[in-house]
This record gives C-alpha cells, structure tokens and sequence, in this order.
C-alpha cells in the first residue's frame, strides 16, 4: 500500500488548527531557505558578480601577474593525478574494506576517515615534520635528489592526503548493497573472479567511483590549509591557484581574486553537478 | 549474508591474491596517513617537555585556543540548529524550489576556503554590499568576531545536514505518523521520536563539523586579518609560528588540535557502535 | 445535507460509530479514492478488503487524520470529524509494519499515547501493566521492538493503540508481514480480544480469508470505489460485480454470449442471464466447489467434458475439466463424492450456480461512453 501514502506535506484543510500549521510549515520551509539562500547563495553571487563585473578583465589582469598561469596549471595537474590515484586505490581500498575480514580491518576502516578529522593546515604540518629538512626520512630523500616539502610532490602528497576519504566513502555503501548473488551466478557460470570482478562488480561500482572522483577532483581544486604550509608557496614553483587568490586578496587586488575565485568556483562547481547527476539526487531518493 | 560475502572474498584465485590486495590497501594508508601522524609525534616528542610548557604559557597561544573555542562553539551550534531544520524540510516538505535548496546545500564542498574568505571580504569588507550598513551602525565585521564566525559557518553548513538527511529518509514517516495518532503534537513527535532516531547521524555531523571549524585556516586567513593576541585563532598561531620558524610550538599547537578532532571522532564513532550492539 | 443524514439517521433508530460520505481523494490525476460511503456499526469490526491500490488503505489514513480528503464527510460516533486534526481525532491506529519507537521499550512504546496527553504517572503504570497482561508479554515489557518476534511486535503494537482507550480502533493490514503460521494464530487471538473488548474496529486487507473470518461486515473495494457492502455470507454467495465474484473467493470465469436469458458457451448453456440483452457479452463465475463434476448429465445445464488432471488435496481432489468450446474448469469435489473417477473420463459438469455478469471491461468503456 505504500503506493497510496504520499509524505505528509500536503493538506488543503482551512481550519484554524490547519491554517496554525499550514503557517508552521511555512515558517520552517521560510527558515531553511533564507538560511541556505542567505549564508550559501548570497555571499557566492558576491564573487560571482565581482569577478565579472568588468567581464573577463579583472581575470585577464589576474592572469597577467607572474605566476598565475603557472599556478592555475599546476593545480589542475596535481588534482588530476590526485582524482585518478584516489580513483584506483579508493576502490581497491572499499573493496578490501567490504569484502575481507582480517584483523585490523576495523583500525583500517578509521585510519581512512581521519583526514576528515585532522584540520587541513595540521596536515600540511605533519608532512613537514616527516619530510621536512629537519627530520631524517626527508633528509634522506633530500640526499637521493627527491624533493617532497617545497616541491610539486609535497602538494600531491597533501592532496592525497586531504581527499582519502571521498572516493572509499561513495563506493563502499555501494559495494557493501551490491547483491553478492550477481557474483555467484557469474562464478557458477564460470567466469573467473577477474573476470566477474571486470566484468560484474566493476560496472556496478562506475557512477560511484566516478562521483568519488570528481568530488575529490573538485575539493583537490580548492585545497589551500595543507599546501600553503608544504609547498612553501614558490611562484612558478609550488604555488597553487588558492594560494595566488590568497596572494591576491591580501594585495587588496579583490577584483582579480573575484575573477580567478569565479572561474575556479565554476570549475569545481560544474564538478560537484556532474557528480549529483551521478549519484542521484539525495532528496529525490524514497 | 555476511558469511557469503565472507565466501566469495575467499574463493576463486584464492589467498595470494587477498593477501597482496590487503597489504596494498594497508601499505597505502599507513604510508599516505599514519606516517605523517606518525612524523608529527615524533617531532613534537623530539621538542621535550620544555616545548610544551614554554608554548603553552605564551598568552598568545591561549588566546588563540579560546577564540578557536569561541568561533567552534558558536558556528557548530547554528549550523547544528538550523542543519537539523534544514533537513527536515528537504525530507519531510515537498515544495517547489526544494530541488534548488537540496544542490545548494552541498556549494559549499565545492568552494576553496581561500574563496569563502573574499566573498566576506567582498560583502563586508571596503566597497562590500554591506559595509555601509554595518559601518554606520558601528559594528566591525571584517577583521573581527563575527566575519570570522560567518565563513566558520559557511564551510560547516553541509556536515549535520548530509549527516541527518539519509537517516530521516531511512526512518521513514511510520513512527512519527504513529505518534500523532497517539496523540503527540509535532513537537513532542519531534522530540520524542524523530530526535532519538537521528541523533547518532547528527552527533556525527557535529562531530565532523566540529573538526571542520577547529581546522580552518584559509577563509580566516583571509577575513581575520590574523592579528596577533586578537584575531587569532590556534590554526592562525600555527600558520604564524611556522613562518617565524618556531617549528616546535607549530608541531605541539596542530597536534592538539588533531587530537581533539580525533577524539571526537573516534568517541563518537564508538558510542554509536556500541549503541547499535546493544 | 446535514438534515438530509440526520433524517436518515433517525430512521434508522440509531448512530452508526463510523459514517463515511462521498469520500474523495486524488493524488495528481489519479484517483485512489473515488465517492466512497459506507458505515460501520458500534462495538463491531467492519472489513474494507481490496486488492492493493484498491484505496482501502487510503480511507483508513483519511478517517485517521493521516491524510486528508478532498472532498466527502466523515462522523465517528456522531462527531463530524473532518476539520479536526489528527491528535484530536482520538483514534487507534495499527500499522502495517509496526511502527513501533524502536529506541523505546515494549513499556515505553505502549505508554507514549498516556505519556503525551498528560496522564498520571499511576494511571500510565496500571493501564500499561493491564494491556501488557492482555497481549500476555509479560516479562518482555524492557525489551527493545528488535528483540521480539513479528508476532510479538505487533500485539505490542495494537496495545500501545489500545492504551489511551480509543474510540474506534483502525487496523491497516495488521498482519500483512507476518508470515502465515503467525497470522493464522493472531487472527484467532484478535478476534478473541475483540470479543472481550468490544471496540468499533475498521480493518483493512487484501486477504479474503482474513476479511471474511473476522468482519461482521465487509466492504469489498477496487480501484478507489466500493464494490459491495455485506456479511460475509453476503459477499461470498451473493456477489455483486464480477470484481467481487473473482476477488471473494475462487472463481472460474466462463465466457459466453448472452441469449434468450442464458449464456451460451460454444454449443452450451447455462442459466441466470436474464439482465443481459441478448448477443452481449457475458462471464459466469462459478466457484470450484460449487461445480458438481458426475458420469451422467443432471439437466439443462449441465455440459458434457473430459477430466484433464486430478490432483488429490487429501480431503478434496481439484479436477481440470475441458469443455467442449475448449475452456477449463476447475471443479473440488470431495474426495467421498468422485465415485471412482479418473483422468480422461468423459464426464458431465453442472454449472448452474454460475452469477452471470457483464465483462469487467465492458461495463467500464460503458461508463467511459456516458462520461
């Protein structure tokens, strides 16, 4: 019968008791819109509106300062690299994580949530103390010409770091529903474990995977707390586009930190809508 | 079910395979996570004990704890009040527009922080929408307490909502209809029904908001202004610290702020655990 | 209006407990309840039974509050209720899947409805204490719903809305998710309590049996409209629609053209369709029990065939019995009563308590036509 039973947000009655919560319904609908419109919506068409204000100027100026190519390029290539190692180890990582039993499993499963907790900016920290000069595991790596903290792959770490956990956490819930009788019959068939994992539990896993992906690609784009501190900030070095819209902002240069801000927001912006079109929409589900 | 489960993991190509992609999956972590945590122990324990007490007596660095303290509570309150709100008219109301309200809550995911902090700049700062406003009326935003507190919020408005809103789904209608049948005005359905049901996925929002909000640098880099002894949070110490070369007040400061973080998490985790095993 | 019922009401001598009027509800353009009426009698339980999407389910959540109509009135022992909300209503409501609080225990669970409409601690204690003797979990009362039984959970959850002493009791699908052993014992304590209890009961199923052996009196529905109102004596031998024929029951459905008042199925007949115009369509159900299967034709009716298949249900054997136009009966007969039948026999079968009706579908594109 639960066909019949529609939520319960809908009445037509006018009595004074269903007008008073016809008016609590409202107010509730009224509260959460001007929280979202007034604290999201709002302060976004600022930069929105800013950074084009004067068209692509104030971003071609931006892009003129030293660097700025640079910065936007690296960026995207470290969060690429980033997005297609999480692709693969956070799949391996679910897969482990849902199909195997094994003693540690449980320390496993946190371990992979901690970035979620540890602040941003700690993590930038924490790579420092492990690779910096000062410690002996990057003073070694420093004598065998590896150049992690204040080097390209001091950033790539860190985003590594920083978007563990997105890619295991969209396809785990995914993995753990998938009907484990699609595998048996697969096997019972005859198709080798490679080959049903290719072949069954692999295209199963796509839409996640790729919602992952582009989720850690999009917050990969926007990472500064653990970079401003390993990268040490090098222009046509190190330096990130967050970084530069930092840079940029504290030169009180907010028209061309609104133009790159805008364009990088539409980056990870049109991400994050591809990756809803993916998962489906959350509200939407039953 | 988990017992099949269990049986497919094992069978076929056998345990050669399982084992080598249980050490690749432990390998990756524990070099990618665990040994940076481990890096900071270890530099932090390198420093002594005199580092403890010689960082932790700067007024500064308690200054900077209390405002971080500050900013968390108050940010986590709002965004916990008005996320369970929010949540519950995306799942309870159907309305037109609720598509909208629904994309607009995870914006915030898909923003740098770098970028939450000029849009308070641009609303508040000089030449902002707003700046007049404030201005004449003699409130400080930018460079203060409250634009702070405002980008502290924006980033922790996805946490408890993502949090509750699957969990409302999963529960379902039933029991709150039940309630009302019996009696229970919505209020005391909300209360006594819907707030018991959800209260682990919403302590986990908290918690992962509370660690979002202990954490931020970027945005309140850019709108603090990081005055020392005023505007500046324990992140914002530690930033400091870093480029005045005091690494190993740096080290102790970001340690006790992932172990808070961790604690949080972990004890959260836990009682919930323990809960459902009951 | 008013007056109109109130003149009925007194004819009648007295107050139905439940009254339902032109009850109306659409969601979007369908409509899953379409003019229901009907009325239920006080310290009896009334059946709505109907396949699923029959909007029986939907009546249940209108009288409750739950939802609300669009058009239609509804009274409760006399009270016009519709502009009342669902607190106020005062009703039981059982649910399909329970509903239980699952963070609460059986004690908790059944005292909630004392507990928000403000009793006192001692009168909760004793009416918990006195109900949970009732649906007899004594010694279970700290448990959480997830550690009873389906059976368990849903006494626990007809006590809880029992508690606050409803006026009328709405029981929707009760014991849809019970598996049949479970269901068969509950009826049988259900219908015991409500024996003991005697409150004005509404419940709604899909599951004939279940209408049948618990109503006083059922209301047959199918898609959002009543097909019939009666005892289930009334809906079992005297159906009204073909839907309520097929759907009471097991029927077999006989096609045939209607001539000179008889239906006419390749070179046979049978009787009883005097209402329909002849050359029109017509079905005739007739259930298996009731079809005599004998070596030597009875009379007009009955209709030579030869036996298919026997299956021997132990008491009963089902026999398959092809027609001459190819059609197929299904014939139980008692096992004492086969006199040595077998498969292949020629044989005689009598049809003549078949109800004859117009087909299902051409009585609607008959009222798509008016409309």
């Amino acid at each position: 019968m639960s066909s019949e039973v529609l939520p319960i947000g809908r009445t037509r009655t006018l009595s004074p008791r269903g007008l008073r919560s016809g008016l609590g319904r409202l107010g509730l609908r009224a509260g959460a819109l001007v929280y979202l419109g007034g604290m999201i919506a709002l302060p976004l068409s600022a930069v929105i509106t800013k950074g084009f204000a004067h068209g692509l100027d104030s971003f071609r100026s931006a892009m003129a300062a030293p660097g700025a190519v640079s910065a936007i390029r690296l960026t995207i290539i470290t969060a690429l690299v980033a997005a297609v190692v999480n692709a693969v180890f956070g799949t391996l990582l679910s897969y482990v994580l849902v199909r195997y039993r094994f003693p540690g499993r449980g320390i496993l499963s946190a371990v992979v949530d901690l970035p979620f907790a540890i602040p941003t900016l700690v993590t930038g920290v924490m790579l420092v103390a492990l690779y910096g000069p000062a410690s002996p595991i990057g003073g070694w790596f420093e004598s065998h010409g590896i150049h992690i903290v204040f080097a390209p792959l001091g950033v790539l770490l860190a985003l590594l770091f920083v978007t563990l956990p997105f890619v295991v956490r969209t396809v785990q819930p995914v993995l753990s529903e998938l009907d484990v009788a699609q595998e048996e019959a697969a096997e019972v068939l005859g198709a080798s474990r490679l080959r049903t994992f290719f072949q069954v539990v692999l295209p199963a896993l796509r839409p996640a995977i790729a919602a992952g992906t582009l989720l850690s690609f999009a917050r990969a784009l926007g990472e500064f707390g653990s970079i401003v501190i390993v990268s040490g900030n090098i222009t046509n070095h190190t330096l990130t586009a967050p970084v530069f819209i930092f840079q940029l902002a504290s030169q009180f240069r907010s028209d061309e930190a609104a133009a790159v801000s805008a364009v990088l927001f539409a980056m990870s912006f049109a991400l994050v809508l591809i990756t809803y079109r993916l998962a489906g929409n959350r509200g939407e589900r039953p | 079910m988990s017992a099949r489960v269990e049986a497919i993991g094992q069978r076929g190509t056998g345990r050669l395979v399982r084992t080598l992609l249980i050490v690749a999956a432990v390998a990756y972590v524990a070099i990618l996570v665990l040994a940076p945590l481990g890096g900071i122990v270890w530099a932090t324990a390198r420093a002594g004990w005199s580092n403890v007490t010689s960082t932790l007596s700067q007024p500064d660095v308690r200054h900077s704890y209390w405002l971080t303290g500050v900013i968390t509570v108050i940010s986590v309150l709002f965004t916990t009040l008005f996320g369970v709100l929010t949540a519950w008219v995306l799942t309870r109301h159907h309305f037109r527009g609720r598509g909208l309200l629904n994309a607009l809550v995870d914006l915030p995911m898909a923003v740098s922080p770098v970028i939450v902090g000029l849009m308070c700049v641009l609303l508040f700062g000089r030449g902002g929408w707003f700046e007049a406003f404030f201005a004449s009326r003699g409130i400080q935003v930018i460079f203060a307490l409250p634009a702070m507190i405002l980008v502290t919020i924006f980033i922790c408005i996805p946490f408890v909502i993502r949090e509750v809103v699957p969990v409302l789904h999963e529960i379902g209608v039933d029991e709150e209809e039940a309630a009302k049948t019996l009696g229970a005005s919505s209020l005391q359905t909300f209360v006594r029904v819907t707030l018991p049901s959800i209260r682990w996925g919403l302590l986990y929002g908290i918690a992962l908001s509370t660690a979002r909000a202990l954490g931020e640098i970027g945005a309140v880099l850019i709108v603090s202004g990081a005055i020392q002894g005023q505007t500046e949070t324990a992140t914002l110490y530690i930033f400091r610290a870093f480029e005045e070369r005091q690494e190993p007040s740096a080290y102790l400061v970001a340690l006790s702020l992932a172990a808070i973080s961790i604690c949080l998490l972990v004890t959260i985790e836990t009682l919930k655990k323990r809960k459902a095993r009951r | 209006m008013i007056q109109e019922s109130d003149a009925r009401l007194i004819e009648a001598g007295k107050t139905p407990a439940v009254r339902v009027e032109h009850l109306t509800k659409h969601f979007g353009s369908f409509a899953a309840v379409d003019d229901v009426s009907f009325e239920a009698q006080e310290g009896k339980i009334t059946a709505l039974l109907g396949p699923s999407g029959s909007g029986k389910s939907t009546v249940l959540r209108i009288l409750s509050g739950l939802e609300h109509s669009d058009s239609g009135r509804i009274w409760i022992m006399g009270e016009q209720l519709d502009n009342r909300s669902v607190q106020e209503r005062h009703l039981g409501f059982v649910f399909q899947h329970y509903a239980l609080f699952r963070h609460m225990t059986v004690r908790q669970n059944i005292a909630f409805g004392l507990v928000v409409r403000k009793e006192s601690k001692a009168d909760q204690t004793r009416r918990v204490d006195e109900l949970i003797g009732l649906i007899q979990l004594k010694g279970l009362e700290d448990r959480y719903p997830d550690q009873l039984s389906g059976g368990q959970r849903q006494r626990v959850a007809l006590a809880r809305a029992l508690a606050p002493r409803p006026k009328l009791l709405l029981l929707d699908e009760p014991f849809g998710a019970l598996d049949a052993r479970v269901r068969q014992e509950l009826r049988k304590w259900l219908d015991q309590l409500h024996r003991e209890l005697g409150i004005t009961s509404l419940l709604v199923t899909h599951d004939q049996e279940e209408a049948l052996e618990l109503a006083h009196e059922v209301i047959v529905m199918n898609q959002g409209k009543v097909e019939q109102i009666g005892t289930s004596t009334e809906v079992y031998n005297d159906p009204r629609t073909p839907f309520v024929a097929g759907f009471v029951g097991a029927a077999n459905v006989i096609r045939g053209v209607a001539i000179n008042g008889r239906v006419q199925f390749g070179e046979q007949f049978l009787g009883g369709a005097q209402h329909l115009e002849d050359g029109s369509a017509a079905h005739a159900y007739v259930r298996p029990h009731d079809v005599w299967v004998g070596r030597e034709s009875r009379n007009g009716s009955s209709s030579p065939g030869r036996i298919e298949r026997m299956s021997d249900l132990g008491w009963v054997t089902k026999l398959q019995v092809r027609l001459p136009d190819n059609q197929l009966v299904i014939a139980d007969v008692p096992n004492d009563k086969l006199f040595g039948l077998q498969t292949d026999d020629p044989v005689f079968v009598d049809l003549r308590k078949a109800k004859v009706f117009e087909p299902p579908g051409a009585a609607r594109s008959d009222e798509l036509s008016v409309a």
